[in-house]
């Protein structure tokens, strides 16, 4: 069991690596993908917008190769190229500066994780128990089982943006009940300072939209394994020998299914790192996922790169765990 | 009695969190507190970086130059400066006198000197600093000449000379040596070899040292250090969350007097929130929790406007940011002049001002805003939308109609343009959709082209493009158009993405900007509107309005045209209404 661990975690590694080095050698190869200084709005004085580019691009390291070999035409530039000084850097723990401050790209990520994290895993938290007791609830009761999988497929439908703002304009809107803050932190809140339960106000909307949104992943999935799973012999077995509904559900029935519900689990745990986009523009929080949206549309390649590296990362391990959690509940799936 | 519990506690729990929303702001007794919306962050607020309008804003709050422009009047007034500087002409340079205000001074309380000007010019011209931008805004000074008898007086000497020189010259914020050099490493390294080659000058031991210190980024967000001769200093910034600024408690230039309105610093707090989500901000706004909400998208602008205006003023003068549908003149198919121009005839001018600007854009016959009365083109008419005329000049211009679309004899294929914009831009969505429903209606095939914005600049400046659809930045001082219309402009050397031009309206260019003489400049600059209203590289679509709205709780707005639309020291509480 061991080694099978780690010969996951080594191809995990491995996979991180490589998606981290296609992010970077597509951003520093593709045509219009690289950090430009002048947008097309903006004209340096006439004979001078060559030079400045060229300065800045200087600055930013970009003007070696950005490999070490060109394919066509053929050539070879050696170890001076802008993967080999990443690569170097990355291996001493420095995923380098954002082009856009200078500050380091581990502060920028640590900073919108001090916001995305409590935001995300309360969340992930909230859906998952929801999702638990929900479908445990239901599972004995074929009426409500469909309304609530009506219900499930509904709000699985809805854009999160949708939800975001349906909450905002019903509990946050002067016309309704503006029972939360529209937006933001409080002032004395920073992603940079320690949290404090001034925050909860502004989080309970944005924690409410992204749980709803994400309970029928976790639920529907779930109600499905568990129906399944109720008319087997063994069910009826337990049943014949007395178990009460409760110990069946949650003795007899959940252990068969935990490998749906890990599964399932699994592929939103990136998603507490990776921020979430949609309910960080809507209430104007600074996470993670306005971190990495607002670096594509700078070409902040180092941030970019830093944040891929990060959710890849995250990812592999949510699968190494749901794998060695699942593997427990049942050694036949190792 | 536990349900009864639990909704007990939601209860107080929802009361408890009402309790805890924003409220009004405090108000000092120095002055009010303002906030304002802004859709992103300032991202750095490096005085030598300035990456957007944001930064910009923020910037003139903290740091001051020479001059500034006061938006109302659309004019160059003097701000650390005493008076305008005097020009003048000397064989082949140009010579800026210059005074510093004799009050003006640090917050160390020294006076700011022409030393001061000297170091500013040596960190703008400094290799390997994030100072590009403004490094070659200031390019045209070579030198600067301090006066030994008077250390507030100096001279900018300029290679050759432009009108604009006396406006551009007084744009960089003037920085305290005391603070981002307190070693004095720049003060023995001559300006003139600063501008030498950037890989000998790095080498230099102090300017390594120097860069190394400067390029610290934690500095610029220390309020320690980030802190200028302007009125306000920074209080906090939460990156992508709000920026605040205060007000110093002593000024230089409170003792001034008669206070002109540069000089004008009211409120004693600055709260810049970011809001990215416009629906957001409009509920914000409504709930007190802004004050400001400068370039408010239409469709917020004209509700607001109608249920909400005991609450707030609404202003939308006309801005400097023209929407332009530009075409690749080099294209086969658009390099026949009156295949451009009929083009430009089947854009609905006024569905297009409805649509996208709710009625309140400007409409212009060129680049120039006509606010500019001196210098628009009043004469040329405005193009009205017209598929006759379009399809004539067609014609003319070699294409037949066919069932399948417009065909020249010799081509295979008829004629379909492709259409190019920013991805994710409504008015520009909005835009194209238009057009190309009026060609469809003369049988002329638009196909849309949403890119994403660095792509976008590639097709562009490689010339990949039949039409593309652009908002160009403009202002009322200068007229040097080289960089957008020259032929050194093309591709990687300027912005001039129509890739219009030829030797003549080259010369033309040059001329206007050398020009000083405002008849003259006037005459060129109508020959200039004219041959581009006849060539139609581009055609104008609209100026956009500076939609604004304020908070009835504040007075002396002062909006205009002009970037950021509104001038923010100057706000006042307004008297309160009986």
């Amino acid at each position: 069991m061991v080694r099978a661990l780690l010969v996951r975690t080594a191809r995990a590694l491995s996979t991180a690596w490589l998606i981290a080095s296609a992010i970077f050698l597509l951003s520093r190869s593709l045509p219009g993908s690289g950090p430009r200084l002048l947008t097309d709005e903006q004209a340096s004085p006439f004979g001078q917008q060559a030079t400045t580019e060229a300065r800045y691009q200087q600055r930013l390291g970009l003007q070696t190769p950005p490999f070490y070999f060109r394919l066509l035409p053929w050539r070879w530039h050696g170890t001076p190229n802008q993967y080999h000084s990443w690569l170097t850097e990355l291996a001493q723990g420095n995923l380098g500066t954002s082009f856009r401050d200078d500050m380091a790209v581990t502060t920028h990520l640590r900073q919108a994780l001090r916001l995305t994290l409590p935001l995300t895993v309360s969340a992930l938290l909230l859906s998952a128990g929801a999702a638990l007791l929900l479908a445990q609830w239901a599972v004995h009761r074929p009426r409500w089982y469909h309304w609530l999988l009506v219900a499930g497929y509904f709000l699985d439908s809805l854009p999160l943006f949708v939800v975001g703002m349906t909450l905002l304009l019903v509990l946050a809107n002067p016309d309704f009940w503006p029972l939360f803050p529209a937006y933001g932190l409080p002032a004395a809140a920073s992603p940079a300072g320690t949290l404090s339960w001034e925050m909860v106000p502004y989080l309970v909307l944005p924690v409410a939209a992204l749980t709803l949104t994400s309970v029928p992943a976790l639920f529907l999935p779930l109600a499905a394994a568990l129906r399944e799973q109720a008319p087997q012999l063994y069910v009826t077995a337990a049943r014949a020998k007395g178990a009460s509904r409760h110990r069946i559900s949650w003795h007899h029935l959940l252990p068969n299914v935990m490998p749906v519900f890990l599964t399932r689990l699994a592929d939103l745990v990136p998603g507490v790192v990776a921020g979430a986009l949609v309910v960080e523009v809507v209430f104007a929080l600074p996470g993670m996922g306005r971190l990495l949206a607002e670096a594509v549309a700078a070409r902040d390649v180092p941030i970019l790169v830093g944040g891929v590296l990060l959710v890849a990362c995250v990812r592999l391990l949510a699968w190494l765990l749901a794998d060695f959690t699942s593997a427990l509940v049942d050694p036949r799936l190792l | 009695m536990f349900r009864s519990a639990v909704i007990g506690g939601l209860l107080g729990g929802i009361l408890g969190f009402t309790a805890c929303s924003p409220s009004a702001p405090p108000q000092s007794a120095s002055g009010p507190t303002v906030r304002v919306c802004w859709p992103r962050d300032p991202e750095s607020l490096n005085p030598v970086t300035l990456p957007n309008a944001y930064a910009v804003q923020a910037n003139n709050l903290l740091y001051q130059s020479l001059l500034t422009v006061d938006g109302p009047t659309r004019r160059h007034v003097p701000w650390l400066a005493a008076v305008l500087p005097v020009v003048e002409r000397r064989d082949s340079l140009t010579y800026l006198h210059y005074r510093l205000h004799p009050q003006a001074a640090w917050d160390n309380g020294q006076p700011i000197q022409a030393q001061d000007v000297v170091f500013t010019l040596k960190v703008l011209n400094c290799p390997g600093l994030p100072n590009e931008g403004l490094r070659s805004l200031v390019s045209f000074i070579r030198a600067v000449q301090v006066d030994p008898a008077d250390p507030r007086r100096f001279t900018l000497v300029c290679r050759g000379y432009a009108p604009e020189y006396r406006d551009n010259s007084g744009e960089f914020p003037i920085l305290p040596e005391y603070l981002i050099d307190p070693q004095a490493r720049l003060r023995p390294v001559p300006l003139q070899l600063l501008r030498q080659d950037d890989s000998l000058v790095s080498r230099l031991a102090p300017i390594r040292a120097f860069q190394e210190e400067f390029n610290q980024a934690s500095r610029w967000r220390d309020p320690r250090t980030l802190r200028g001769s302007g009125p306000y200093q920074l209080a906090s910034w939460q990156s992508g969350q709000q920026l605040t600024l205060e007000r110093k408690p002593r000024w230089w230039a409170d003792s001034v007097l008669p206070r002109k309105p540069a000089l004008a610093a009211n409120p004693a707090r600055i709260e810049f929130h970011v809001v990215p989500n416009p629906a957001t901000a409009l509920l914000a706004l409504r709930r007190g929790e802004l004050d400001v909400y400068p370039h408010m998208p239409g469709p917020d602008f004209a509700r607001l406007r109608a249920n909400d205006s005991t609450k707030f003023r609404f202003y939308s003068p006309a801005s400097y940011r023209v929407t332009v549908l530009e075409m690749n003149v080099q294209h086969p198919a658009l390099r026949d002049v009156r295949t451009r121009q009929a083009v430009a005839l089947l854009v609905d001018y006024k569905q297009l001002l409805r649509a996208t600007q709710y009625g309140q854009g400007q409409r212009s016959t060129g680049l120039i805003s006509p606010r500019e009365k001196w210098a628009y083109h009043d004469s040329l008419p405005l193009r009205a939308y017209s598929p006759p005329r379009a399809t004539a000049l067609l014609r003319q211009a070699g294409w037949q109609q066919t069932p399948a679309g417009w065909r020249r004899p010799e081509q295979a294929t008829p004629l379909s343009l492709r259409l190019f914009y920013s991805a994710g831009d409504r008015t520009f969505e909005t835009i194209a959709l238009l057009f190309q429903q009026s060609a469809r209606a003369v049988g002329l095939s638009v196909t849309l082209h949403p890119t994403e914005s660095g792509q976008l600049s590639e097709i562009r400046r490689n010339g990949e493009f039949d039409l593309n659809l652009r908002t160009l930045y403009g202002n009322p001082f200068a007229y040097d158009l080289r960089p957008l219309l020259h032929t050194s402009s093309i591709g990687r050397g300027g912005a001039n993405r129509s890739r219009f031009g030829n030797a003549a309206s080259d010369h033309l260019l040059e001329t206007l900007y050398t020009t000083e003489d405002s008849v003259t400049k006037k005459r060129l600059l109508q020959r200039l509107q004219t041959l581009l209203y006849q060539q139609v590289p581009f055609t104008p679509l609209f100026f956009e309005p500076n939609r604004l709205a304020v908070s009835r709780r504040f007075d002396q707005v002062r909006p205009s045209g002009l970037e950021p639309g509104y001038d923010l020291p100057a706000f006042s509480l307004a008297p309160a209404q009986p």
